[in-house]
């Protein structure tokens, strides 16, 4: 027992088809935090495509600083829908993470799954936003580069998503089985 | 310095090999505010290779507390836990979640299936961790969820098979990786009579066919005649150890 390299493993193959699987099956959770990255991309990328008109009302000299606070609200609404969903979506998962840990689970494999999962649902939400966002932009007159703004909705999406769930699934991914499995949520 | 170093380390790898659990003075506190909760305070007992053991004790006298720190699920205040020799504390990362997914097989008192997972899935989850290739993950699960009687539910999720269902997928992952020690808490807890005695039968069929070690925590008075002792706690400590032999003679003398 114990020899070094006897370690417990999960095959890559087999995390990405427990996080597919595990989003297919909560659909209806799932898709809770993808609607709220999904809305707070739609409301960067729309207000990037409407900030020209909404700042020609502005006197010239306050242009500059209007259109970046734009951005910077625009930014600070989608990074705090996004932490927010993901961080529920940990929360869900302290019971299954202690039974994981349970049956040889190391703390890597589970931070594996959560970061995973978090990437695969900030791609979805964050390309959801932009479509929806372009919409709305374009409906109502904006103009913009699409293509720029598509990199610009992922990139943010999945950044941010990347960044706020790495702390609590580093956090989550430590905990004893038994401190996990206590958790109510 | 540094030979001494290794004795120290090497001394508890040869403890005499004859136990497979040694539980010495193990105590756990719980702080609630300024009140210190002593689920565990000095529990000592040793549990030889392949002997049954049963842990009884009424409700809150620290059953579940004790099988987690066995199970090296949770760390004891005090006090030390041998598996196998091996003082689990000295276990790095690596071997502990190893000793988790091989050499011990937990039924837990609340099942703590996987809600997404089919029975088939939760069974194989362990055989994942342990690097099984999948095909033989399948095989071997089917055959473990056939032995507890769910050979038709294979398919099912957690969520649509009864409480005693759940209890016999949660056995067969316990089996899964061939465990040395088998530790059950309240196995039969959701059992009906008939059920009960099924697990009953198999984990001591286990018990004498492969020379499984099997503790479990238990309410159940069925249970004592499978066991080859059985241990009293209240309030966190032993309040005796009988050997069945023992409790069977009283029963004849009466
Ligand atoms: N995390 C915790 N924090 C505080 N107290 C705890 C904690 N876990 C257990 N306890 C306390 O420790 C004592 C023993 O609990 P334990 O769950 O081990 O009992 P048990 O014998 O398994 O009971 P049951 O038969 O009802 O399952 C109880 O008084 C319980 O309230
Ligand atoms: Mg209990």
């Amino acid at each position: 027992m114990g020899k070094s390299e006897e370690k417990t493993v999960l095959p890559f193959g087999e995390a990405i088809y427990m996080v597919l699987h595990s989003i297919r099956l909560r659909l209806g959770r799932i898709l809770v935090v993808i609607i709220a990255i999904t809305a707070s991309i739609a409301y960067m990328v729309s207000l990037d495509l409407l900030s020209r008109i909404l700042a020609s009302s502005i006197p010239p000299n306050g242009v500059g600083i209007y259109l970046f606070l734009l951005d910077l609200t625009a930014f600070i609404v989608a990074a705090a829908g996004t932490m927010n969903s993901l961080l529920i979506m940990i929360a869900e998962r302290y019971h299954e993470i202690g039974t994981m840990k349970s049956f040889g689970a190391r703390d890597i494999h589970i931070f594996e799954l959560l970061m995973i999962e978090a990437l695969i649902l900030t791609i979805i939400g964050g390309f959801l936003g932009y479509l929806i966002g372009l919409g709305i932009g374009y409906g109502l007159g904006g103009s913009g580069d699409p293509v720029f703004l598509l990199g610009k909705a992922i990139g943010v999406a999945v950044l941010i998503g990347l960044i706020s769930a790495s702390y609590p699934s580093y956090q989550a991914a430590r905990m004893s089985p038994v401190e996990a499995l206590r958790v109510e949520v | 310095m540094v030979e001494a170093q290794v004795k120290t380390e090497l001394v508890p790898r040869r403890r005499k090999l004859e136990y497979v659990v040694e539980v010495m003075d193990v105590k756990k506190y719980y702080k609630l505010g300024k009140v210190i909760v002593k689920a565990l305070d000095g529990v000592s007992f040793n549990v030889k290779r392949s002997e049954y053991v049963s842990i009884m004790g009424p409700s809150g006298s620290g059953k579940t507390t004790l099988f987690n720190m066995i199970g090296g699920l949770d760390r004891p205040t005090a006090g030390k836990i041998y598996i196998e020799g091996v003082d689990i504390a000295m276990l790095d990362a690596y071997e502990l979640a190893w000793l988790r997914a091989n050499t011990i097989g937990y039924i837990f008192q609340t099942f703590n299936l996987i809600p997404v997972l089919t029975a088939l899935e939760n069974v194989m989850l362990p055989m994942i961790f342990v690097g099984k290739p999948y095909d033989e993950a399948v095989e071997k699960a089917k055959k473990l969820l056939e032995l507890v009687g769910l050979g038709r539910f294979i398919h099912h999720k957690p969520g649509e098979l009864s409480g005693g269902q759940q209890q016999r997928v949660a056995a067969a992952r316990a089996l899964a990786n061939d465990p040395a020690i088998i530790l059950a808490d309240e196995p039969t807890g959701n059992l009906d009579l008939v059920t009960g005695l099924k697990l009953i039968n198999l984990l001591k069929k286990i018990n004498t066919e492969q020379k499984v070690t099997v503790v479990t925590a238990t309410h159940d008075l069925k249970m004592v005649d499978v066991s080859d002792r059985i241990i009293w706690i209240r309030d966190g400590r032993i309040e005796k150890i009988e050997m069945r032999r023992d409790i069977e003679a009283e029963v004849r003398e009466e």
